[in-house]
């Protein structure tokens, strides 16, 4: 079992110390260290503990990174073998399951735990810049220690179980969901139940609901790191947060390794019940399905990754369904006036148009890096532009349903409909739109330079990138101000900006176009 | 490490052949994949391309059908240009890469429909040449398949359907028969002669010689980058031999007869093939000829039981003409 289990995780490392991104990973994020360490110095004559915001700024900045890896990284370690059908191989070289999971996730997690390693030469700066201890940083690693493992045997067990990078991921983003969202939504339904009179206030459920809010609190690492960064901190680094995540990364482990041959038996991606029912599907719906008009690229995009009408109509109905309970609770439960719910359906709309759009650009060039399709593509007389432009053109309609229901929801809020037109007229509202037009053609790009994790990857650019200008954002807000003071309106200096965003989104667009021809060639 | 150039003659501007490469060169990195290379396939041949594994085929192919840009040299298709009109040239090939191509989610007939819309052609010109292509790759039964759920063999013809559907006057075919099992190539094979015979040029890349050799009228062999020969089958059975070499099988026990026919005018060599009744005489064709030969061979008085001309094996040829990267 050792002897496969070092063989490869042997070979992990050297394939990982080979690769140049690796290591520029790892210097872009001691950069980022660095960064917030000029900034603390910086700051430290206007506010007060620069330590403990330099250590708040990395500790955070740390957990947003380990939950993308749990995404990413994590959840792709034996998919991506079942993807290039080498885990039949691994197996026949007489690699056990606790062989190739521990071989698999070992390395990962050494490659991660390497990151935070890097980072302690500035925490212990940290401590030197005041307004934290010793106990605090050992604390907050533990913290993120015990999460990180725990996120990386959930995604060892979502990689397991789906056939798929893609859906190991997603999967593993919704127990992210669950995870950092518990506390919020047990609370949620116990004040709705109360308020509603349908359970009774100090009573055994709501005893229950409260008690189990609470376990959801202890075992939350982000929870957990709020009261690490309060001023006295004096508890034990393993707390119930440590001890739950230790365990529950075991038992993630355990049902892994029990149900590793049941999950990868028929490893092929090309066959089994997925296939059949696809085919069912198609069958169905190849009826009502139209032809290939004059844009063949949009066509596709829109019935083979966005899904056609059935999604559509399905969406619609479901985001229908969604409007009318929110409507329905608010009035039921919260005692809400009905304006309320319509800003709730207009936010939770929007959040669906940021999740799907982001989904859609996330697969755009990746479904064709994955069945080898990029030359054929390529071969179509027309320009790379207008393919690109199709793919976007396709995937737009798949977006309808949520803008109808948010619509709706606008016209029910009566600060709705000047909302939108502030959101249409100003350009500080544009702002907002053109950093998240920004980021879906970053997704987009990284869906053709990587093979798995276009997304997290470009959450995580952003989120470095949002880290960077807020360190290093004076220069551009003093432009703002200038503008600002010149004009009389802080919307010009805003103007200014989304100039500059909107710049970098067609210089990215045109890099795009040319790395689909440099792809199809190779 | 430039390649060495040599002048190739240019070819007919007025009746162009469907591909004229001339000193091509293209490198990645230190390394040249294709080095000054120049051929050219005859419009409506049935041209095979073959050499070892890494021998540059694929990166010729790729120049070939516009996926590539030459770092060096010159390929024209039908007489245009494949950097200056890639576009129109596109629109007159069709290229089968060596993996399979497909949107695995599509029903056979959505994936040709899909390519036919993308090439601009009508609903009903799509109908009319999806049903031929289907019928001529013998896939019309299973036109609602889903394709991920069809076998290797069956994704290759849907591939080569799919290359048929904007009708191409030239198809470039890179190792379509690999992974195939013996039928479904048989069968791979029959429709490429079939399409030939519908008046298509047909280049197709393989790494197995005798795989080509019925089938194709000429060959272009290519190894470490370089070309190693272009030209007809009978030309390469040929090609280095430097005398005509005949074989010849004796009645009866004639252990001098080597030494006898050495003798002879124009002879250059004459062995007896390892102590059997058969002997190799090869000869100066400047000095004598096949008659000649044979009216002094018989001259000498022994019973003569056949007479043939000896050929070489065409994986023979290759062998002598490829390296296979250890050059």
């Amino acid at each position: 079992m050792f002897a496969g289990t070092l063989a490869m995780l042997h070979r992990a490392l050297r394939l990982d110390a080979r690769l140049l991104r690796t290591h520029l990973f790892r210097v872009s994020f001691a950069l980022l260290m660095y960064l917030s360490l000029l900034y603390a110095w910086a700051s430290s004559s206007l506010v007060g503990a620069p330590g403990l915001r330099l250590f708040e700024t990395m500790t955070y900045l740390n957990l947003v990174l380990i939950s993308l890896a749990g995404i990413s990284f994590f959840a792709t370690a034996i998919t991506e073998e079942k993807e290039e059908d080498t885990l039949g191989l691994l197996m026949l070289a007489g690699i056990n399951p606790v062989g190739i999971l521990l071989g698999k996730s070992t390395s990962r997690l050494l490659g991660t735990i390497l990151l935070l390693l890097v980072q302690l030469p500035f925490t212990l700066l940290a401590i030197t810049l005041g307004g934290v201890t010793i106990e605090q940083v050992l604390a907050a690693y533990c913290s993120l220690m015990a999460y990180m493992v725990l996120l990386a045997n959930v995604g060892m067990l979502c990689s397991v179980a789906y056939r798929r990078g893609g859906t190991a991921s997603a999967a593993v983003l919704l127990f992210l969901i669950v995870y950092f969202t518990a506390p919020l939504v047990i609370r949620g339904i116990q004040f709705g139940l109360i308020n509603g009179a349908v359970i009774a206030p100090r009573g055994d459920v709501d005893r229950f609901f409260t008690d189990a809010a609470e376990w959801c609190v202890n075992i939350s690492v982000f929870y957990r790191l709020q009261t690490i960064m309060r001023t006295g901190f004096a508890e034990s680094p393993l707390d119930n947060q440590v001890q739950v995540s230790l365990a529950g990364a075991l038992a993630f482990f355990a049902v892994a390794w029990i149900g590793f041959h049941h999950f990868t038996r028929d490893s092929k991606i090309s066959t089994g019940p997925r296939v059949e029912f696809l085919a069912r599907f198609i069958g169905l719906g190849r009826k009502r399905r139209p032809r290939p008009g004059p844009r063949p690229v949009a066509w596709k995009e829109y019935h083979f990754v966005a899904g056609g009408l059935p999604v559509q109509i399905t969406k619609f109905v479901t985001y229908g369904l969604v409007t009318g309970l929110v409507f329905w609770a608010a009035d039921r439960y919260y005692n809400y006036p009905l304006a309320y719910g319509g800003q709730y359906v207009v936010w939770a709309m929007l959040g669906l148009i940021v999740f799907e759009s982001s989904m859609y650009a996330s697969v755009m060039f990746h479904d064709e890096w994955r069945d080898r399709t990029l030359p054929v593509l390529a071969m179509l007389p027309v320009r790379p532009s207008t393919i690109l432009t199709s793919k976007m053109l396709g995937c737009a309609p798949a977006l309808i349903p949520a803008l109808f229901w948010l619509l709706v929801g606008c016209a029910i809020w009566p600060d709705g409909l000047h909302e939108l037109v502030s959101c249409l007229t100003l350009p500080s509202r544009w702002f907002y739109a053109i950093v998240f037009l920004l980021f879906l053609t970053l997704t987009i790009f990284f869906s053709m330079v990587v093979r798995w994790g276009a997304l997290p990857l470009a959450l995580a650019v952003m989120a470095g990138g949002a880290f960077v200008s807020s360190c290093c954002g004076w220069p551009i807000l003093g432009i703002m101000s200038s503008v600002s003071r010149e004009t009389g309106s802080t919307e010009m200096g805003f103007l200014l900006v989304d100039g500059v965003i909107a710049t970098l989104i067609f210089g990215l667009q045109y890099d795009v176009r040319r790395r689909l021809e440099i792809a199809s060639s190779q | 490490m430039n390649p060495s150039s040599s002048e190739p003659a240019p070819f007919d501007t007025a009746n162009p052949p469907a591909i004229a490469v001339r000193n091509l060169s293209q490198s990645f990195g230190e390394r040249w994949a294709v080095r000054n290379a120049s051929f050219d396939v005859a419009a409506g041949s049935l041209h095979g391309f073959v050499g070892p594994n890494g021998a540059g085929k694929t990166t010729t192919l790729k120049i070939v059908c516009t996926l590539l840009e030459p770092q060096a040299g010159t390929v024209h298709v039908f007489g245009q240009d494949v950097v200056l009109a890639s576009r129109d040239v596109r629109r007159r090939i069709g290229f089968m890469p060596d993996h399979f191509s497909m949107y695995r989610r599509m029903s056979v007939f959505e994936y040709l429909d899909f390519f036919g819309a993308a090439y601009g052609l009508t609903v009903s010109h799509r109908d009319q040449v999806i049903k031929d292509v289907l019928a001529l790759t013998d896939m019309y039964t299973r036109r609602d398949d889903l394709i991920a759920g069809l076998s290797r063999g069956m994704q290759q013809r849907v591939s080569l359907a799919r290359v048929l559907v904007s009708d191409p006057d030239l198809l470039l075919l890179d190792e379509p028969a690999s992974g195939l099992d013996p039928r479904a190539r048989i069968e791979l094979m029959e429709i490429l002669k079939e399409l030939q015979g519908m008046g298509k040029t047909i280049f197709i890349s393989s790494h197995i010689l005798a795989e080509l050799a019925e089938l194709c009228d000429s060959v272009t062999i290519i190894d470490g980058g370089r070309i190693k020969f272009s030209g007809s089958i009978a030309a390469l059975l040929t090609h280095g031999q430097e005398h005509p070499t005949y074989r010849l099988r004796v009645a009866g026990e004639w252990p001098d007869f080597a030494q006898r026919l050495g003798a002879l005018q124009g002879i250059v060599n004459a062995e007896r093939i390892e102590e059997s009744n058969e002997f190799r005489v090869s000869f100066d064709s400047a000095v004598c000829d096949t008659n000649l030969l044979l009216r002094n061979v018989l001259d000498v008085g022994v019973p003569i039981v056949s007479f043939n001309e000896e050929k070489r094996h065409l994986n023979e040829a290759f062998m002598d003409l490829t390296t296979g990267g250890f050059e």
